[in-house]
């Protein structure tokens, strides 16, 4: 039962680890538009998507964080 | 800015030598595997060649991949990466294996020779190592 538990943890940790990156390139991404636009409309627009990339990233990696510290506690 | 950059570049070049490799490895055991079948040399001459330049382009791959591992996912360990370093190794060490052997005995897969099947066998071996490494690779994108 353990091990069923400690292996379903690393999967989603798992997850996360490769998930993490995708959010920084995709706020990199955006940042470069919204720096390549000239209008303002455009910048506001990717600047508010990178904005959101960002609070995705700060997410997953609060729980990412959680499942470490769960990962540790398991017997 | 110059780190990102330099990411950039390292993930590319990962990318790129990656594609590279599990190009030519299945290209490498069809020709090889033809050259059974019809005793065609040039077909074996084609897959060592092939072998040759994935051999030599796995070490960038596998460093590029390392300092990826390092910078964009912290280190962090987890199954795939153990795996990804795993397979990374051994497929590196059965292209230099098999390109030593070929160099050394050039008749290693010759119909004459007793060793032609564990040379094959290695080929079709190394060949899952390059597809199971893309098959990881494929899980980030």
């Amino acid at each position: 039962m353990r091990t069923r538990e400690r292996k379903d943890l690393e999967r989603k940790i798992e997850a996360l680890v490769i998930a993490i990156p995708r959010e920084v390139d995709s706020r990199d991404f955006y940042m470069k538009l919204a720096e390549e636009y000239p209008d303002q409309a455009s910048k506001e627009m990717f600047s508010f998507l990178a904005n959101q990339e960002k609070q995705h990233q700060d997410m997953l990696e609060r729980i990412l964080a959680d499942l470490e510290e769960k990962l540790t506690k398991l017997p | 800015m110059a780190n990102m950059v330099k990411n950039k570049l390292v993930v590319h070049t990962h990318h790129i030598g990656s594609h590279f490799t599990n190009g030519l490895m299945p290209v490498a055991a069809l020709f090889i595997t033809l050259y059974f079948i019809t005793g065609d040399r040039n077909f074996e001459s084609a897959s060592f060649y092939c072998i040759v330049l994935a051999m030599l382009a796995s070490p960038p791959v596998f460093f590029s991949g390392f300092i990826d591992w390092l910078t964009r996912f912290q280190g962090r360990s987890t199954r795939i990466f153990n795996h990804k370093r795993l397979f990374g190794v051994l497929f590196m060490l059965v292209s230099i294996l098999l390109v030593a052997w070929r160099i050394m005995r050039p008749e290693v897969a010759a119909p004459s020779s007793d060793l032609r099947y564990v040379y094959l066998a290695m080929v079709y071996v190394d060949t899952g190592f390059a597809t199971y490494l893309g098959y990881l690779g494929g899980k980030f994108i």
